[in-house]
């Protein structure tokens, strides 16, 4: 990581120089803006390509001064300092902004994910040294001065937007070395200006700008090459390592269709094209009720996870699809089942009354008996407490567990894409576990595929690990858990220890649940469960409405069953879930 | 794009463009601008024939007022709006006085005459380009009307250069902005092509999941 000391320079008079820099750096964003010193590095950092980077995990601000004198900018501690402090207030702030700002990126980049984080950073660094240069806080017009012109189409068109932002003469930044299309820099500085408070908003058309107008630079932009070596040495942006999804990017927000800056009302006012028909440019269905549920409102779980894999995060998809369900879930949340358990009745104690021989010695209550006469004589000076019952106000409620069996056949669409039927599923879960229950799911596929928490649990991360998983097999309902679950297997009781729901999360193939064929009068496994459980049953099914009439005289009997094919179905299975629910406990 | 959505207001008077007031007193002078300057009620020609009175005591001749007419039209009109907020810029003494403006008037005619023809000139360049209320009450159509004015005075505004007075034009005009936006239209809506292939590819990987439904 750290290499050799930089020669011929006085590190210890430049540490100083740029410690002393710090208090008017964050006085550049305001007087009330707080960050710890910076971590100024007197070894070069090889694992970081610029001189100069944000780390918004630990909200630090980090500084290569070897790096800085190689480049020639020691004496610019101010501004290199306030734009990293700019990171920390204006762009990207927190990781979910980083990750919002860089999925827009991708969707405007379309097929170029390599380029990702050194759009975003250069989107970022265009909207803090804008804000710098213009409200006086810094000079970053000395710095690019500095620096000297760029060598690369990307940094030239970066420099000559900057130059038109700021009123400066032509090629005093982006030099004359590199050609620059002057109308995609006015575009860009037009975009600057429009979105200057609005980071993630900005970031897509601004990448969609480059991949338009640098097509053919971009083209030759080879991953890890020099040319996009060359920017990432200047784009500073936030290096802070990624943990997961950040909550709050699984909205409607994300998937709005692209908008290129020239057609972008905000970016060239009344010069916008009218909005065409619903084509290219159209956000993608939000409102989409097929029966595969291969569409919804919001950005998908691969999308981000690609957006966090072009980021540098380790995060799998199944952990990207569990944070994107667990969020989308959440406004979806039903109250959920209690059970009304009579609690035993509340003792209230009464006077004293005789202990007479023969009944038993712990109930003689000794304080009674000693106050009343010292000398103890069995049978005669002995007392007892009287104790009468008194009826509790309110009966005990207790959540009912539940008890989730979700179909992962091939017929079901993949929930790490993406499937309503799987966000139903969460909210169960997510309800149950609000609740205070605990929840066994248990995802099944064809004979001897059977996966999940193995057991009731309170982990509710864990559940929808289960609610993500797929096999893409065949179709078997797992019978024998649904047995040693609620009816008890092999001579051991029932795993489920008090009243439990019982939810199946399947399309047409649940009809397997009643594939026991139980001799004629008496009930199969899947009745018999629900009897036993105690806290009633529900199927959920990926079918379309009309489809139930047909598939309920294969469907085991006593389950409630609900068609969850798209958005509006969910809310109406969450209202009806709820009604149910509250039917039963009030 | 044509360079002619590009170029800046050419001036009045040939010759080199000398160093005129401060851009940012004749931008304030703009956002002042009384309401009345808008009002149906003002008759653009009379206007602009007081105000060459009060600038150098020139009274209008039948012929120039009948011309101012017919080119301003009715007032609160969009043309006559930008030749009386050109006259109310120019009335400002940071404005008439100045010695660029000065050296341009001296070599046609008198103040009044290149005031009068400016005011013409610019409702000419920036005429159905907005709303009348637009150019006193938006902050970059201010900026717009204030480099057109000075531009077609014959000045720079203090402390640019040419280069730079028309980067700054080209940032600032409507024209300019619209002509772009066409331009970069068709680019963009050959990214949409490419990100619709894109989409429908993934959409093809995506289905192949559900092919036994």
């Amino acid at each position: 990581m750290s290499g050799p000391a930089a020669p011929h320079h006085d590190v210890d008079a430049l540490v100083a120089r740029w410690g002393e820099a710090w208090p008017q750096a964050l006085a550049a964003w305001g007087t009330t803006t707080r960050m710890h010193a910076p971590r100024l590095h007197t070894r070069p950092v090889a694992a970081v390509p610029s001189f100069a980077w944000y780390d918004s995990r630990d909200v630090e601000v980090h500084v290569d001064l070897a790096h800085v004198v190689r480049v020639g900018l020691q004496e610019h501690a101010v501004a290199v300092l306030a734009h990293e402090v700019g990171h920390h207030v204006l762009a990207p702030v927190d990781a979910r902004t980083r990750v919002r700002i860089a999925a827009r990126v991708r969707a405007g980049l379309v097929d170029r994910d390599d380029l990702v984080p050194l759009v975003a950073n250069l989107w970022c660094d265009l909207l803090i040294n804008d804000r710098l240069q213009r409200t006086g806080g810094a000079d970053l017009v000395a710095v690019w001065r500095a620096l000297g012109p760029p060598s690369d189409p990307l940094m030239a068109l970066v420099l000559r937007t900057n130059e038109l932002l700021w009123g400066l003469p032509r090629h005093e930044l982006c030099g004359r070395d590199v050609p620059v299309r002057d109308d995609a820099a006015w575009l860009c500085s037009r975009l600057v200006r429009a979105y200057a408070r609005d980071p993630a908003t900005g970031a897509g058309g601004f990448a969609a700008l480059l991949r338009t107008s640098l097509e053919q630079e971009l083209a030759d932009i080879a991953p890890g090459g020099a040319a996009a070596g060359a920017a990432r040495a200047l784009a500073c942006g936030d290096e802070g390592a990624l943990e997961g999804l950040p909550y709050g990017v699984a909205d409607a927000g994300l998937a709005a269709g692209i908008v290129h800056p020239a057609l972008d009302p905000a970016v060239v006012g009344d010069a916008a094209p009218a909005p065409a028909a619903p084509g290219p440019q159209a956000p993608p269905d939000a409102t989409s009720t097929s029966g595969t549920g291969a569409h919804a409102s919001g950005i998908l779980p691969p999308e981000l996870h690609a957006t966090l894999t072009a980021l540098g995060a380790s995060t799998t998809l199944e952990d990207v699809a569990v944070a994107w369900y667990r969020e989308r879930a959440a406004p979806y949340v039903v109250p959920f089942r209690r059970a009304v358990r009579p609690l035993p009745p509340d003792p209230l104690l009464g006077g004293l009354e005789p202990w007479a021989l023969g009944e038993d010695v712990a109930d003689v209550d000794w304080v009674g008996t000693v106050s009343a006469s010292p000398v103890v004589v069995p049978g005669l000076t002995t007392v007892r407490r009287h104790v009468m019952d008194d009826e509790p106000q309110e009966p005990g409620r207790v959540p009912v567990d539940l008890d989730l069996y979700l179909d992962s056949s091939g017929s079901m669409a993949d929930p790490r894409r993406f499937s309503w039927i799987a966000l139903a599923g969460a909210v169960l879960v997510l309800s149950a576990v609000r609740a205070g229950a605990r929840v066994q799911a248990t995802t099944w596929s064809g004979p001897g595929q059977v996966a999940g928490t193995d057991g009731f649990t309170r982990d509710a991360d864990a559940a929808l690990r289960a609610v993500v998983a797929y096999f893409g097999g065949g179709t078997s309902f797992p019978l024998g858990v649904l047995r040693r679950t609620h009816l008890g297997a092999d001579g051991r009781r029932p795993t489920a220890t008090r009243a439990t729901h019982i939810a199946v999360i399947s399309d047409a193939g649940v009809q397997t649940m009643a594939a026991d064929r139980p001799a004629p009068g008496e009930a199969g496994v899947a009745v018999q469960a629900l009897q036993a459980a105690g806290g009633g049953g529900t199927l959920v099914l990926d079918v379309p409405p009309d489809w139930l009439a047909r598939l309920r005289p294969g469907l085991p009997d006593g389950y409630d069953v609900h068609s969850v094919t798209g958005d509006e179905a969910l809310v109406e299975f969450a209202r009806r879930f709820a009604r149910t629910t509250w039917g039963e406990g009030r | 794009m044509r360079d002619d959505d590009a170029r800046m207001p050419r001036p009045l008077v040939p010759g080199e463009r000398c160093p005129g007031p401060e851009l940012v007193s004749v931008t304030r002078r703009l956002a002042t601008a009384p309401a009345a300057l808008r009002d149906p009620g003002v008759h653009p020609g009379a206007a602009l024939a007081d105000l060459a009175v009060v600038l150098d005591g020139r009274v209008a001749e039948a012929t120039e007022l009948r011309s101012l007419d017919q080119r301003l039209g009715a007032g609160g009109g969009d043309r006559a709006v930008l030749a009386l907020l050109t006259g109310w810029v120019a009335l400002d003494p940071a404005v008439a006085h100045h010695t660029g403006v000065r050296d341009v008037a001296a070599r046609c005619g008198g103040i009044s005459r290149l005031v009068v023809a400016a005011a013409l000139a610019v409702a000419d360049e920036l005429g159905g380009l907005r709303e009348p209320a637009a150019w006193t009450d938006d902050e970059v159509a201010r900026e717009e009307l204030a480099r057109a004015a000075l531009a077609v005075l014959g000045v720079l505004p203090a402390g640019e250069s040419p280069e730079v007075a028309g980067d700054a034009w080209r940032v600032v005009s409507t024209r300019h902005r619209r002509a772009v936006a066409v331009e970069l239209a068709a680019e963009a809506q050959r990214a949409a092509e490419l990100a619709q292939a894109l989409e429908e590819q993934r959409a093809k990987e995506a289905a192949a999941q559900y092919a036994n439904y």
